[in-house]
């Protein structure tokens, strides 16, 4: 039960980073902790040999990976056309 | 068990300075270190395969994360927006721990050292493929300089 409790410990850690900062970076990161906590969370129930989760929690490790790698290309565009990393000061798509 | 516990606590401890840090360096290094907890809690829960992916995906990304960042210091920010901030995931996380205490009820307990998988099949090798070449192309397609107009 401990594991459970620290995977939701992390989810809410994650999204607290998503939620609450503004630097790119750290939401990045935030969204990364938060794909680990799933990941631990089908780990813990894989545990009972239940069909599908080990596998879909390795594809899901490499499908972060690819978003993470995506994301960061992204923040790192943004930065280099508007010298801003923080998302209060990104308004030119604002409605 | 204990040394699960342990690593637990080390990813909770690493995670919290990655997102709490001002210096986006040791917010990334501190990123880094739960990765690595995160692998050996899965070597700790007995799924190697798993273990093995998460740290070669932790490495990719330390390195790539810290030769993409070029501002280390965090940027000031408003006042009455980091309020509204702060509001919004008091929302958020009061909605998913209702969600979690659901959810809770019904999990069962965990057997430790039998999660381990067999080896992939060939279609599963080839979602990993599709996904990192994916990553790839749009990575270099968002890096690429300027192209004809």
């Amino acid at each position: 039960m401990i594991i459970y409790i620290a995977a939701v410990l992390l989810m809410l850690i994650g999204l607290y980073g998503v939620a609450a900062k503004h630097n790119l970076i750290k939401v990045a990161i935030g969204l990364m902790i938060m794909q680990y906590s799933v990941d631990l969370f089908l780990i813990a129930l894989a545990a009972h040999r239940l069909s599908g989760r080990e596998w879909f929690s390795q594809l899901a490790a490499v499908l972060g990976l690819s978003t993470t790698v995506v994301l960061v290309a992204v923040i790192k565009r943004n930065y280099d056309r508007s010298g801003a990393i923080d998302i209060t000061r990104l308004t030119k798509l604002k409605g | 068990m204990i040394g699960l516990y342990f690593t637990l606590v080390l990813i909770s401890v690493a995670a919290i300075i990655a997102v709490e840090s001002r210096n986006l360096l040791i917010s990334i290094i501190a990123f880094g270190l739960a990765g690595i907890g995160f692998s050996l809690s899965y070597i700790l829960l007995g799924s190697w395969d798993l273990a093995v992916i998460q740290l070669g995906i932790e490495l990719f990304l330390l390195f790539y994360l810290i030769r993409s960042t070029r501002v280390v210091s965090e940027p000031e920010t408003n006042a009455g927006r980091q309020l509204t901030a702060y509001l919004g995931t008091i929302v958020f996380i009061v909605t998913f721990l209702g969600f979690a205490y659901l959810v809770f009820r019904t999990l069962p307990a965990v057997n430790f050292s039998a999660a381990g998988g067999g080896l992939p099949s060939l279609y599963e090798l080839v979602g990993v493929a599709a996904a990192l070449f994916a990553a790839v192309i749009g990575a270099l397609t968002i890096l690429r300089p300027e192209g004809k107009q």
